[in-house]
């Protein structure tokens, strides 16, 4: 784990978006006090397929919808969702998969 | 009834910044409340405390000020489509090194004050151009 | 929370005229977050943003057209594109990045007519 953290915004998101890797992202989920374990993963994985395709970074209603869809209703629901993210899931998955803040909130 | 406006025009392109100016101030006149003025796209370009018109040109930014005081409306602006044309507040400027450009009353804020302001107003009428 | 109200937007901007398109989409995206009810029309070169295959990153810009094909997963309920539009582009059978309902100029009025809220840009 000694990998240097590459330059972050105010809030905690990678200022250079090309700057993530595997390392990088379980660096920034350290920071959130989180251990990536494979139901993790397969989350970043699709929110980070979903910014490709479509340029956003989902706000937590899209974010249950893309996740039930594709990982089913026992992963894809806001109570698991904070838990396996905890404070606001949708802005912390953004902050670990590399993505920009979901412009929902200021 | 209870109005919000939506401004897209800068203030030196097309009418509608002036437009929004007499509309409100009518509003105001009939007995309607004027919640907020919500400043998007170019029209976050009003909020430049930097901005001098020419003296024989209406001066918009004093307007927007006279207007705020006299129906204490909120002039709200889109953070991230001010910080992206350069108007920034101090803790904006502070944060990104640059320098602060907003003008008073205007503020800085984040898109889920234009729903709210959409959400609590019987008419919600947009200036674009 | 209050009642939701039916916001329809209509842009008429082309994708990448400056930043209009994308932000008028952001506000969008924000509204269906907060669970409104949303609709999306595209009118005159607004339509250009259906197309295939755009990448705004040879611009160094945003890519609208990708943006929208978020909005089904935004629970956005009614995506609208001018019949008309397409028609004087020569677009009124090209594949598009996301199924669209096409409206003429005439059901327009009725549509806006039918919403509590409409944004334009």
């Amino acid at each position: 784990m000694n990998t240097t953290l590459p330059p972050v915004d105010r809030d905690g998101h990678l200022r250079e978006l090309t700057d993530w890797s595997i390392e990088v992202a379980a660096r920034l989920a350290n920071e959130a006090g989180i251990t990536l374990r494979a139901e993790h993963w397969a989350i970043i994985k699709l929110v980070r397929d979903f910014h490709a395709r479509t340029e956003v970074a989902p706000a937590m209603r899209p974010l249950v919808k893309i996740v039930k869809e594709k990982l089913g209703a026992e992963v894809g629901n806001s109570l698991k969702l904070h838990e396996l993210f905890p404070g606001s899931p949708a802005r912390t998955i953004a902050r670990i998969a590399g993505l920009p803040r979901p412009k929902n909130c200021l | 009834m209870i109005f919000t406006l939506i401004v897209h025009s800068a203030p030196d392109t097309g009418g509608g910044s002036q437009t929004a100016l007499h509309f409100a101030r009518t509003l105001h006149r009939l007995g309607h409340t004027l919640k907020q003025v919500f400043f998007y796209h170019e029209g976050v370009r009003n909020a430049l405390g930097s901005q001098v018109s020419p003296q024989d040109e209406s001066d918009l930014l004093s307007q927007w000020q006279a207007l705020a005081q006299s129906t204490q409306a909120q002039l709200a602006v889109c953070i991230a489509a001010a910080t992206r044309r350069g108007v920034l507040n101090a803790d904006e400027a502070d944060r990104l090194q640059r320098i602060s450009t907003l003008a008073e009353p205007f503020e800085l804020v984040g898109l889920g004050q234009l729903i709210e302001a959409t959400m609590t107003a019987d008419r919600c009428i947009t200036f674009v151009n | 929370m209050m009642n939701p109200k039916s916001i329809l937007l209509l842009i008429r901007t082309s994708p990448y005229q400056g930043a209009a398109f994308g932000e008028a989409l952001d506000a969008l995206l924000v509204a269906a977050a907060f669970e409104q009810r949303c609709s999306l029309m595209l009118i005159d070169d607004a339509v250009y943003a259906l197309l295939p295959d755009q990448d705004g990153v040879i611009l160094g810009v945003r890519t609208p057209g990708k943006m929208l094909i978020a909005l089904p997963d935004y629970e956005v309920e009614n995506l609208y594109v001018c019949a008309q539009s397409l028609a004087q582009r020569h677009l009124s059978d090209t594949t598009t990045v996301v199924s669209v309902q096409h409206i003429s100029p005439h059901d327009q009025a009725e549509l806006i007519a039918r919403h509590d809220v409409v944004w334009s840009c």
